[in-house]
């Protein structure tokens, strides 16, 4: 039996592979015995960093940041004639968006580039307020439920994230629209309405609808790893239920509190299409400000200038929020 | 020449050096077992032997080749991780003729070798169940499975019975050995625990803080350890310190707790000399009466544990320095009560005697082996 | 005895208030479905009966469906070049050591934070500057961009629980380091990247902000095309055309994830 074997381990034997290149180096190191080998070690190591971060840093770099810089400066220049680009650096785009009021074709805005600004920082807050109010209680229950349906509720949360962003929110057109179920409700009961779109809640009630999974899943995330002996033994030691709930489990769950709320607020400033479909002129925000000015104004400067502008509060936002919890933290949970 | 040599190796991490200036060898069919506390540098030297990690300076070669540069895949060692390592996506047939693919063996013979290795491990019909769906013993049996159906040179262990409980983990100690000698397959094995390296293996080596502190079999490095990293780390003595006088003529340790001790005949010692002796727990007597035995000494009682098996006395010296005393099968244990005065009394062939390596050795340390 | 009760009173109203959370979650999505088989022209309540017409005119519709094949083209296009260019800088990201690392990976995370109206037209002002034509290619470059933050973050997730051991002992076993990556690596995190390259899909196939920018009257997708319903006629079509494309990116997937008995999706949940 054991014949056998040994007759076999020879042809087993894998013929050396080590490229020559390979060798070449492991004999020219060789002639210095601390650091042979690991040289050679080291170089892949950081040639395959290169390639492989490097790789998606690449991307960015091309198809995000250059894109980024392009209309930085294109927003020092100026729009000429039927939409055309005038080579003159000048930065009357942003004396335009940051002191006068904006008057675009005729549209009228009514207000100032930094007013609606305001009313999306406004928006944004709202919403943020408002899912963290709807959000910690279901986020709390999947967290500490022992339900065997537990992981079917939890893809319940989840399942959102797939459906288009435009059928969620044309989807509150048929809820709160003219013939919607709100107003046929109503109706039955003998109240009259002409609907409920095209308002500030409307707006923000869309936007709490879709971010709210922002905001559930971080803070299910923190309560679920809490140990329940954290809580049993503030239990023990006196604490009333809810008592312990302050004591313990709120604190705990701080980081998924404040993970959801950034990512539900920066996402929440940003939105096109709450304001696009669920609003009217008055609730325009910066992104359909934007839009507006570069897809149906033609003023690509003047957009450009004003994307800078939402840039520079963005990220004024994230660096505050970084100082108190890391980035990197918010997309771990 | 050995079959297994490693000369010199060591491997620094940056400012900290895991492995410092290591060699031993290992003959072929022979079990080596590498022993030493957590942290001591023994599963990095494994992985040198593996390839897994490079070493920073040494050699190592297998069978007379050089293989210190070359990567794992092309050794033909065969390794049995601590956590088994087997993967999860594979059904045990697929993990263990995992390393037969990679030489190209045809599927039908790799079926064939999978069934007959499997045999040889005991664990039959197992061959298309996923390794998640079997016990931790039943796991390892698959891991040294893998590790041999491709007759690799070397067989490599970390730790492997270190995840299992205690009386599997003894099974599988009788288990991996029976395997080992019915392969014959060189084997080095890399554990903390001393019964198991003991139980196990040819030869061992006693690693302390990334330095081989001691090479020999089971026996030598039981009965004389020569430091005193290796009295206290295998199995459980006290150290006690002195130096050497002649007041009857006759050369004697006056340690430094008082206790004067007659010393083997085989230890050359001359007057003036620092001496250690290491007191193995098993080795020492304990009576409530004077026998008159050699170095027999007073001594109080300050705690008794009754383990079973065995029972400890910890007994304090005049000075407050602790001894540990194993008797084995003894049941009279509550008749002695903390402070009551015992003998206790050592043979003098039974004293491990070193030579203080310097003047700053402190006298009578309890060791204890660490589990 | 009394704490007791109050212990389950409580939990009972979490639970309550966790039930409408879902009803406020679902039920809109539930009224588009239910309204898209109301025959009637307007989309009123109570649905007045079942029928498939908008559903026939809808797949009667060359142009709809033109914008349903245009979707799936450029989702399946960017859940390809995002799969594979997020897989291989989140093994960088987790496996190598570099300096500026996690700012470095932020840059990773931008497209998820920056308003893609923003993304839209800096990448439109960028490429067409640089004489790229707006086509397919243009779309998925675009759409690999917005999701490539969900492929890196779940595949690096799935990194960081990653159990090393394994690779090390393919090789001992004999597998180089690229038959290690195949039979090893690549089948342990692919939950991750499965789940990772199915919301790329699943986003790039809904994604209208960005994409109102990018298209061409050849290459209009269906969220550009519910869209510009929505703003012009308000028709039922809407609601069969909503419940086709909720098809496609909730049931199928949940089917076929059934199907092969792998629950990637209820794992990576």
């Amino acid at each position: 039996m054991s014949e056998r074997h040994e007759t076999r381990a020879e042809d087993l034997r894998p013929a050396s592979s080590q490229p020559l290149r390979f060798r070449v180096w492991t004999a020219v190191l060789r002639a210095d015995p601390v650091v042979r080998g690991i040289q050679v070690v080291k170089r892949r190591e950081r040639l395959l960093t290169v390639l492989q971060a490097g790789l998606g840093l690449a991307w960015m770099a091309l198809f995000l940041l250059a894109p980024l810089v392009y209309i930085l400066s294109l927003s020092f220049w100026q729009r000429g004639a039927g939409g055309t680009i005038v080579y003159e650096a000048t930065v009357a785009n942003y004396q335009e968006i940051l002191l006068q009021n904006v008057d675009l074709l005729g549209w009228q805005i009514g207000n100032t580039y930094l007013l609606i600004l305001w009313q999306s920082l406004k928006f944004g807050f709202l919403t943020t307020v408002a899912t963290l109010a709807l959000g910690y209680v279901p986020g709390y229950f999947l967290g500490r439920t022992e339900s065997r349906y537990r992981s079917l509720l939890l893809l319940f949360v989840v399942l959102p994230f797939w459906v288009p962003l435009i059928i969620r929110y044309y989807a509150w057109i048929l809820v709160l629209g003219n013939d919607g179920l709100i107003t046929t409700v109503l109706g039955w009961v003998g109240v009259a309405s002409n609907g409920y779109l095209y308002n500030d809640v409307a707006v923000v009630t869309g936007l709490v609808q879709v971010l709210l999974p922002f905001m559930i899943l971080p803070i299910y995330n923190t309560v679920n790893k809490i140990d329940d002996e954290y809580i049993e033994s503030a239990k023990t030691m006196g604490a009333s239920p809810l008592r312990a709930f302050y004591e313990v489990t709120l604190p705990l769950s701080l980081p998924g509190i404040s993970a959801g709320s950034i990512l539900v607020f920066i996402l929440a400033v940003g939105s096109f299409m709450a304001p696009a479909l669920l609003g009217g002129p008055a609730n325009m925000m910066v992104a359909n400000l934007i839009s507006q000015t570069f897809g149906q104004a033609f003023d690509w400067p003047l957009a450009s200038a004003m994307a800078m502008v939402y840039l520079v509060v963005l990220f004024a936002i994230i660096t505050v929020f970084n100082r108190f919890v890391g980035l990197e933290e918010v997309f771990d949970q | 020449m050995s079959y297994v040599e490693v000369e010199n190796i060591t491997k620094r991490f940056g400012d900290v050096t895991a492995v410092d200036d290591v060699s031993f060898t290992a003959e072929k069919g022979e079990f080596v077992s590498l022993l030493g506390p957590s942290g001591c540098g023994k599963t990095t030297t494994l992985r040198m032997i593996a390839g897994l990690e490079m070493p920073t300076e040494g050699t190592i070669r297998i069978d007379g080749d050089d293989v210190t540069d070359r990567p794992p895949y092309e050794r033909e060692i065969g390794m049995v991780f601590q956590h088994y390592a087997l993967f999860p996506h594979k059904t045990v047939g697929e993990n263990i003729g995992f390393p037969l693919k990679m030489r190209g063996v045809p599927e039908a013979e790799r079926r064939e070798r999978v069934a007959d290795v499997l045999e040889r491990v005991r664990l039959p019909e197992v061959m298309d169940r996923s390794p998640e769906d079997l016990s931790g013993g039943q796991q390892q049996r698959v891991a040294l499975a893998r590790a041999l159906v491709f007759e690799p040179d070397v067989l490599l262990m970390d730790e492997p019975l270190s995840a299992l409980d205690r009386v599997l983990r003894e099974q599988m100690r009788v288990e991996v050995e029976r395997i080992q000698r019915e392969f014959g397959i060189t084997t080095i094995y890399v554990t903390h625990d001393q019964a198991e390296a003991f139980a196990m293996s040819d030869r061992v080596a006693v690693l302390d803080d990334g330095r081989l502190s001691q090479q020999g079999r089971p026996l030598d490095i039981y009965e004389s350890p020569d430091s005193e990293f290796v009295a206290n780390f295998i199995g459980q003595s006290s150290q006690l310190s002195g130096a050497v006088g002649t007041p009857d003529g006759t050369p004697v340790l006056e340690t430094d707790a008082g206790v004067t001790f007659e010393l083997p005949q085989s230890v050359a010692a001359t007057t003036g000399d620092r001496l250690s002796v290491f007191l193995r727990a098993e080795k020492l007597d304990v009576s409530r009466e004077p026998t008159g035995a050699a170095n027999e000494f007073p001594a109080e009682i300050a705690t008794t544990n009754y383990l079973g098996e065995k029972t400890q006395f910890f007994c304090r010296l005049e000075d407050g320095t602790e001894l540990i005393v194993a008797k084995h099968g003894f049941t009279d244990v509550e008749s002695f009560e903390p402070g009551d005065t015992v003998y206790v009394s050592v043979p003098p062939e039974n004293l491990v005697v070193a030579r203080d390596p310097g003047t700053d050795q402190q006298s009578g340390t309890a060791g204890e082996s660490t589990a | 005895m009394s704490t007791r009760l109050s212990d389950d009173a409580r939990w009972n109203a979490i639970r309550g208030a966790t039930g409408l959370l879902y009803l406020f979650l679902l039920l809109p999505l539930f009224i588009v479905v239910l309204i898209s088989f109301n025959p009637t022209q307007y989309a009123a309540f109570p649905p007045e009966g079942l029928s498939l017409t908008w559903y026939q005119k809808f797949f009667a519709s060359e142009r709809l469906l033109d914008a349903l094949v245009s979707s799936f083209v450029v989702a399946a296009g960017s859940a390809l070049v995002a799969g594979a260019v997020g897989l291989i800088s989140a093994i960088g990201f987790v496996r190598r050591d570099f300096q500026y690392k996690s700012v470095l990976s932020s840059l990773l995370f931008l497209p998820m934070l920056i308003s893609p109206v923003v993304i839209g037209v800096a990448l439109t002002a960028f490429l067409t500057d640089v004489g790229m034509q707006k086509n397919y290619l243009f779309l998925i470059l675009g759409h690999s961009t917005l999701v490539l933050p969900y492929v890196f973050v779940t595949v690096r997730a799935q990194l960081f629980g990653f159990d090393r051991s394994i690779e090390e002992a393919a090789l001992t076993l004999g597998a180089n380091e690229l038959e290690t990556f195949v039979e090893v690596t690549l089948p342990s995190i692919m939950p991750g990247l499965a789940a990772g390259m199915l919301l790329a899909f699943v986003i790039s196939f809904g994604e209208f902000t960005a994409t109102q920018f990018w298209v061409q009257p050849d290459t209009v997708t269906a969220p550009i095309e519910i869209y510009t319903m929505v703003r012009t006629s308000l028709t039922p079509e809407i609601n069969a055309m909503a419940t086709v494309l909720m098809i496609i990116t909730v049931v199928i997937p949940l089917l076929l994830d059934v199907a092969l008995g792998k629950n990637l999706i209820l794992k990576s949940a």
